[in-house]
């Protein structure tokens, strides 16, 4: 195999994106948030009406060590103070479970009031702190992933992606209205209008979609949708892009060949029946060849 | 960091194949890549449900040495380790007991303490000091035209507590290497072929 070389996001890189987010602490509604620019937004860590600046930054450390499946000391925690010797050395997994446990007693502990009736308006809630947890982790994975198809190679063999739900809600939006209005919207460049809920990567659709103005999942909170990826064939098919295949097969040579060395015989013929599939029946073996027959 | 990669470390002849078909060895890695997390992806979107969803959400592909693979991040990571590998389970100090639902509609309803719209109303019931389950509270009948305060011995089981629960491995945790090995190389297939079409390596 070649020498290795790393063209796709790291994991790494992953996890700074999110600590490079400033914890900041503010009286802005989630409303309000989404009236701030999108670039000063996506560098922020907040949550809704919460002015407390070491209360943020915790919720902001919390969620990092779940990002990173850290495992923290018992002792360390609001619930294990009392606790000595090895009780307190004993360690556990920094998940959604511990973060909620851990900063609603920072919350009480605090002080912080409600900010409204609503338990979502409780800093305190488990719904509340779990949401902050889910939004924070799914926009740091969302934004990999986005990246990471967007990379020369990916974005070639797939240019355009679908949005599809991920995960199943007892109450779920109208995503198909919402398609059609965002495509309305940005008269329907990149992006297909009847049927599927596929556009080209780089379609504007994905940003006007989104309630956070933002090209990749989630598109809104607790929405349960995410995007797979779509292959150029498709993308074509649906009239997103034009077929350059198609353009350059013209001036293709009469032929193309490619080696079958290594490969056994039913591997051979295995791989004639997936080109003639593909291709039709220019496709033959020469020796230790694969070729492919124009006309 | 406790990150789950998930390997297509079996590069089968056929896969080793196609790579000719790229210009460079580390773009069709980073395609196999993708396909396989798109693939990853598609099998626990279809096992249905919000957990195997989220561990669905939680990928993120790298192709860094010449492998496809895709990482599952954070706290998924660790869940599907013990899903696969499965090992025993204890409760986290102070607490004593783990809770194991008693029926599907505790499962549902979480574990005990937190999020309950209302609270479950849950008391301890046990034997010689020791707790065995958390049962209802305050349930009451009518008993010869009076409200009695109803045994814990009667009431509802929602949880039973034990003191460790041990998982078997799930042989289904992860999809069938079978089923990933053909949905790679069926985006190679395509992608090759279309680059036989062109005779212009992708």
């Amino acid at each position: 195999m070649p020498s290795p070389i790393v063209n796709a996001q790291s994991v790494m890189k992953v996890l700074r994106t999110f600590r490079e987010r400033q914890a900041t602490a503010s009286p802005l509604s989630a409303k309000e948030w989404g009236e701030v620019p999108v670039e000063i937004r996506q560098n922020a860590f907040w949550s809704a009406k919460l002015e407390h600046a070491q209360h943020v930054a915790e919720l902001k450390r919390t969620t990092l060590q779940a990002l990173r499946g850290a495992r923290v000391r018992v002792g360390a925690l609001r619930r294990g103070r009392e606790l000595t010797g090895d009780a307190a050395d004993e360690t556990v997994l920094m998940s959604k479970g511990q973060i909620i446990s851990e900063m609603r007693a920072a919350a009480l502990e605090r002080g912080l009031e409600p900010t409204g009736p609503r338990e979502m308006e409780d800093i305190a809630s488990a719904p509340r702190i779990g949401l902050i947890v889910d939004m924070a982790e799914k926009m740091t994975y969302g934004k990999a992933r986005w990246e990471s198809g967007n990379d020369t190679a990916v974005l070639d063999a797939f240019p355009a992606q679908e949005l599809v739900r991920v995960e199943p809600r007892e109450k779920p939006r109208d995503w198909e209205s919402r398609w059609q209005e965002a495509g309305d919207a940005v008269g329907w460049e990149g992006a297909n209008a009847n049927g599927r809920m596929v556009a080209l990567k780089s379609s504007p659709i994905w940003v006007e979609l989104s309630e956070f103005g933002l090209p990749y999942p989630p598109f809104d909170y607790g929405s349960g949708m995410g995007v797979r990826d779509v292959e150029r064939s498709v993308a074509v098919e649906l009239g997103l892009m034009a077929d350059d295949d198609e353009a350059q097969a013209a001036d293709a040579p009469d032929e193309t060949r490619g080696s079958l060395k290594g490969l056994d015989e039913p591997e051979r013929d295995w791989l004639l029946a997936q080109f003639r599939e593909e291709l039709g029946d220019g496709v033959s073996i020469d020796g230790d060849e694969v070729v492919y027959r124009r006309g | 960091m406790a990150v789950l990669i998930v390997k297509h470390d079996s590069i089968t002849p056929l896969l080793r194949n196609l790579a000719q078909y790229w210009r460079k060895p580390e773009d069709f890695t980073a395609v196999c890549a993708r396909a396989l997390m798109r693939d990853t992806q598609d099998f626990y979107a279809e096992k249905g449900s919000k957990f195997w969803g989220a561990i669905g959400g939680a990928f993120k592909d790298k192709s860094g040495d010449g492998v496809a693979r895709i990482s599952v991040m954070g706290e998924q990571g660790a869940i599907l380790l013990h899903k696969v590998n499965g090992g025993t389970v204890y409760p986290k100090a102070p607490k004593k007991n783990l809770a194991i639902p008693a029926s599907a509609e505790a499962k549902a309803a979480g574990w005990p303490s937190h999020g309950k719209t209302p609270p479950l109303r849950l008391g301890a019931w046990g034997k010689d000091g020791k707790p065995h389950a958390l049962v209802e509270a305050d349930v009451v009948r009518k008993v010869r035209g009076r409200w009695i305060k109803e045994s814990p011995a009667f009431r509802r089981i929602w949880y039973w507590l034990v003191k460790s629960a041990t998982h078997l491995p799930d042989p289904e945790a992860l999809p069938p290497p079978e089923r990933t090995r053909n949905a790679v190389l069926d985006v190679a297939i395509k992608r090759a072929s279309e680059v036989m079409k062109t005779g212009k390596p992708a």
